[in-house]
């Protein structure tokens, strides 16, 4: 047997039986939820379709875009409408052991299918038994000064509100589901309610359905309050506190997606608040929106028995009534864009394509075939396609420029750099720029996953500080396209260090060392526009050209070593070696001047960074710094070069 | 003025004079100083950025940019402490101006080959202008206005002013000293209204036991505060011949109201340490201020403030001060810094720049750029020509 029917042959096998026989339960049937994932929804002051809801969602709970094999619209579908299958996953990350202990819970999980036990994921049910003192904690940790707060602080703060919305989320539709607290065993209560007799447990919704026949009920108690009281009346009266405290609990939930009538306020509401529009004192009741309330309902439903055809009928309806709501807000023209950006993931397709462009392009390069360099350039540009088309749909989304966030930096620097390689490989002809062009994108494409992965919204909206498209369009643009050209020459500059210890393909070391040049001096020239550009944003904005904060330091390190490196080659302190030496430690400060300088989150700038991160900085600058250190000391020590042949 | 070249000196016939000129600007002209003062310009700006985590901007700023020399100490087992004096950033900007004006000189005609390099470093004096018209010139204030009302006062959040006045029950002729300016130990006397003292102590940040009258009993240093904006500073003043046989003042910053103090014949002076004062030259009211979050999140959309400009009883003008777009008045900036509520008030604050020298970065900016690029793009287009020139000839 072949690997590849192997392969297939396992597939085929996992397909089959490997879902319940890991997951150890019934054959779940989940609806299409093309639907539901269109459905607009109010979240951070944006309006985005569920599907961005659920992966924006499920990566600020887990760190990541799905769990296991479930997509993240299909486990936000599971959470509100059948909250129990998602209560056991591994949904939590924590990252430290000591946030558990402090907690009182296992610093383990070990899940079904799993070989090893967990220690950073945890479920919402491991998780859930300490709810209450990890809101204690968490309380505590927020009262302290913000830069008091340590990791752990951060870790109880966070997992408690990410705790608090899996609850408030798992609660948003559960009005039309049985609940233990609306059981009704006494049959006179059921016939006075007009409830089936057959069972006990009754949903929020049928209750609500029913509220004249419980008033009714209950009325000769408001006319006689001495009144010794049936147990009928017992019955109805603990059900009616039950759903009033139920109703007055469930306010201001996460799932904004039904928005009130423009005329009278600008607010989006949940489908629970929704079924209450008629005690909103002051207000009209708002029947379309009780309504649409229901056909959530309906959808949950649906959802749970499996009905296709209800379920897409009820979200349907349930979309129709949000786009009918706010028929001339643009995101909600916008909303289609998103989805293609969420489902096509054009990033994703170009990185692949740089894959193939890198493999092709190295080989280029060391044999020095031209038509292996020319067919490097098919997936390069098909990739740069998918690239551009990513960013131009950002743009639109956004109404930006196409950084706005560090995301979108990555993004740029990969799509500057890929211009770039190209432009150098037209002149060059040796396939090197578009193997390192391939390679930097794909390193960026990498670390934009990595910082979309903190759960944070890639197309959210901007502070107010930087809401201005003309600066975002100058300054950091400009700035960006600095960071790019200076790393692309400190990659260069590796690779100038390693052929200067093989001492062979002396064209190369020529043709690398100039294009480090190149690249080093216009990163110079945009390092330096962008910096002082932020000056006088920073000028116009707080009312001075330049404080020392740390990001404005961070960029002027740039210049400032750039121009180091050119003075000390000018004025023959170092050679060829030490200028590419130089290069490469440039990419160190593009790195603390981009990322390192928001560890240290103090300044004006201090805007967009997760300090989970943190580790992959370090390791970054640790293996960088030895990779520096190793091939300098190689390369300053490498004999001359060998003759060419 | 024409330099003396070193290389061509007629070493029989030499001018002491001349070759110790020549030895200076050999040295500030050269590129091992250029290159020396951009690497420790780079470490300085490095070491102050992390200096930042733990100490706070304003210190950062103190100790490492606007410093001649900084004190770096490190541990010897044997020896204790040893403190080595290292260069600032005024220093190495200094250093680093001469090294740009005397290079510019020495090399002008080779610049004419490379023009963009002539223009970027052009700028880059400019640059180094710039800076020191701001740092000498620059004020830097706050205006904190509840809606209707209006002031013609900024104040420093940085710094502080020893204010004086005399004969609290006829006016106010108020005198201030900046805090910086009193060291301990100096004496002065007040001309204005005859009070003499000597600065006996001048803590940065100290708190202070509160008498029953509201003024200033015993002192307790304190570290300067992370944020340079929550330190309250204190003085103890000497003073001969005070009411009651003291002999000196406690005065701090956490005082509510002025001292009063009392000589042996009766005179009286009003004492109080406060923040640094600016009179603008026009009022400005606050008529409204509105802010707007984007719905259902905490992001705010905008912070506005609409205030009223006068000029004098006769003359006002509506204005607007709004996040990236401040109000220009009367050589001030107005920018919108912050908001609070306290009940159904709400306080706007805004900081209150002047800088004459505010625009010189601006076109030292455009220059320095257009000079890099105007420079590495005829690098390029000499390397392609040469390439080209190259090729045509091994064809």
């Amino acid at each position: 047997m072949n690997t590849r029917s192997f392969l297939s042959g396992f597939t085929l096998f996992a397909i089959l039986f490997g879902r319940p026989l890991f997951a150890g339960d019934e054959q779940i049937v989940r609806p299409n939820l093309d639907k539901f994932g269109a459905i607009p929804i109010l979240n951070n002051g944006r309006i985005m379709p569920m599907d961005s809801f659920a992966r924006n969602t499920l990566t600020m709970f887990s760190g990541k875009k799905k769990i296991d094999d479930l997509e993240a619209l299909e486990w936000m579908a599971d959470l509100l409408f059948a909250p129990e299958r998602v209560a056991n996953q591994p949904t939590f990350m924590i990252n430290n052991p000591d946030v558990l202990q402090g907690m009182g819970v296992e610093t383990t999980q070990t899940f079904p299918g799993k070989r090893k036990p967990s220690t950073r994921r945890f479920s919402f049910a491991h998780l859930n038994a300490a709810y209450d003192k990890l809101g204690e904690l968490a309380q505590s940790a927020n009262s302290k000064p913000k830069e008091e707060q340590d990791e752990v602080d951060r870790e109880y703060i966070g997992t408690f509100g990410n705790l608090y919305t899996f609850r408030v989320l798992a609660s948003s539709v559960d009005y039309v589901r049985p609940q233990s607290h609306y059981t009704i065993k006494a049959e006179e209560t059921k016939k006075a309610l007009g409830l089936p007799l057959d069972r006990e447990r009754f949903s929020y919704l049928e209750l609500l359905n029913r509220v004249d026949k419980l008033s009714a009920l209950l009325a000769p108690l408001s006319r006689d309050p001495g009144r010794e009281m049936t147990e009928a009346q017992k019955e109805a009266m603990r059900i009616s506190s039950v759903m009033s405290w139920n109703r007055d609990q469930l306010r201001d939930l996460p799932l904004q997606v039904l928005p009130s009538d423009p005329h009278v306020e600008d607010k989006w509401l949940s489908p629970w608040e929704g079924l209450h529009t008629d005690n909103f004192p002051g207000m009209p009741p708002d029947i379309a929106m009780m309504a649409a309330s229901r056909a959530w309902g309906r959808m949950s439903e649906a959802y749970r028995n499996g009905d296709q055809y209800a379920f897409d009928a009820a979200a349907v309806e349930a979309a129709a009534f949000a786009h009918g709501r706010r028929p001339r807000e643009p995101a909600m023209k916008k909303l289609e864009q998103e989805l293609t950006l969420n489902r096509r993931a054009p990033f994703s397709t170009s990185m692949a394509m740089y894959v193939v462009a890198m493999l092709v392009g190295f080989f280029a390069t060391i044999t020095g075939s031209q038509l292996a360099r020319r067919i490097a350039w098919v997936p390069m540009v098909i990739g740069l396609g998918f690239h551009v088309w990513g960013i131009v749909l950002r743009m639109i989304l956004t109404e930006r420029p196409p950084v706005t966030n560090l995301y979108g930096t990555f993004i740029f620097v990969g799509f500057i750099c890929i211009v770039l390689s190209l432009v150098t490989d037209y002149f060059q002809k040796d396939g090197l720029s578009v193997f390192l062009g391939a390679f930097i994108a794909w390193i960026f494409f990498m670390m934009a996953n990595r910082f979309s992965l903190d759960g944070q919204d890639t197309l959210g909206q901007v502070v107010a500080v930087l809401d201005s498209n003309f600066w975002l369009s100058t300054h950091v643009l400009t700035i960006v396209v600095g960071y790019a050209f200076c790393w692309f020459a400190g990659v260069v500059g590796h690779v100038y260090l390693v052929l200067r210890i093989m001492r062979n393909r002396v064209d190369l070391q020529g043709s690398s060392y100039r294009m480090m040049n190149n690249l080093l001096g216009f990163g110079l020239a945009f390092a330096f526009l962008g910096t002082f550009l932020g000056g006088v944003w920073a000028d116009q904005s707080w009312g001075r050209f330049w404080g020392w904060d740390p990001k404005e330091n961070g960029a002027l390190l740039i210049v400032l070593w750039t121009a180091v490196i050119y003075h000390a080659r000018v004025g023959g302190l170092i050679q060829k070696t030490g200028a590419a030496i130089g290069a490469a430690i440039g990419c160190q400060m593009v790195m603390f001047a981009w990322v390192g300088v928001n560890l240290l989150e103090i300044g004006l700038h201090s805007y967009g960074f997760n300090s989970a991160q943190a580790f992959g900085y370090f390791t970054y600058v640790v293996l960088q710094s030895v990779a520096i250190i190793v091939l300098g000391l190689l390369a300053v020590n490498a004999k001359p070069n060998k003759p060419a042949v | 003025m024409k330099w003396p070249d070193l290389k061509n000196i007629d070493w029989a016939n030499i001018d002491l004079k001349k070759l110790k000129l020549a030895k200076l600007h050999s040295f500030f002209s050269s590129i091992k100083l250029t290159v020396f003062c951009l690497f420790w310009l780079t470490v300085l700006t490095f070491w102050g950025t992390l200096y930042q985590k733990t100490h706070s901007l304003y210190d950062a700023t103190n100790t490492f940019f606007d410093s001649w020399f900084l004190v770096f100490g490190a541990y010897d087992a044997k020896e204790g402490m040893l403190w080595t004096p290292l260069p600032g950033g005024m220093l190495i900007m200094a250093l680093l101006f001469i090294n740009l004006l005397t290079s510019f000189f020495a090399h002008y005609r080779a610049g004419f080959r490379m023009p963009g390099l002539m223009v970027t470093h052009l700028g880059l004096v400019m640059l180094l202008v710039g800076g020191l018209a701001t740092r000498l010139f620059n004020v830097e204030a706050r205006v904190d206005l509840y809606e209707g009302d209006k002031t013609n006062i900024a104040f420093s959040l940085t710094d502080w002013e020893l204010s004086m006045w005399s004969n609290p029950d006829i006016g106010r002729e108020v005198h201030a000293i900046d805090l910086k300016h009193l060291k301990e130990g100096k004496e002065l006397t007040v001309e204005q209204n005859g009070l003499t003292f000597r600065v006996q102590k001048n803590f940065r940040n100290a708190d202070v036991q509160v008498e029953d009258d509201g003024t200033s009993g015993a002192l307790i240093p304190k570290k300067p505060a992370f944020n340079v904006t929550e330190n309250f500073p204190a003085l103890v003043l000497g003073m001969d011949g005070l009411e009651g046989g003291a002999d000196s003042v406690v005065l701090s910053a956490l005082d509510m109201r002025p001292r009063i103090v009392t000589n042996a014949k009766g005179e009286k002076w009003m004492l109080q340490v406060r923040r640094k004062r600016y009179q603008l030259p026009v009022m400005i009211e606050l008529d409204r201020f509105s802010t707007q979050q984007f719905p259902s999140s905490s992001i705010p959309v905008f912070y506005r403030s609409d205030v009223t400009v006068h000029f004098n009883e006769d003359s006002k003008r509506p204005g607007v001060v709004e996040m990236n777009h401040p109000l220009r008045v009367a050589g001030w900036t107005f920018f919108q810094t912050s908001f609070s509520n306290r009940g159904n008030v709400t306080q706007s604050s805004f900081t209150a720049t002047r800088n004459v020298g505010r625009l010189i970065p601006y076109w030292a900016t455009f220059v320095t750029a257009a000079g890099l690029f105007a420079h590495f793009i005829q690098v390029l287009f000499m390397q392609v020509m040469r390439d080209k020139r190259r090729k045509g000839a091994m064809a």
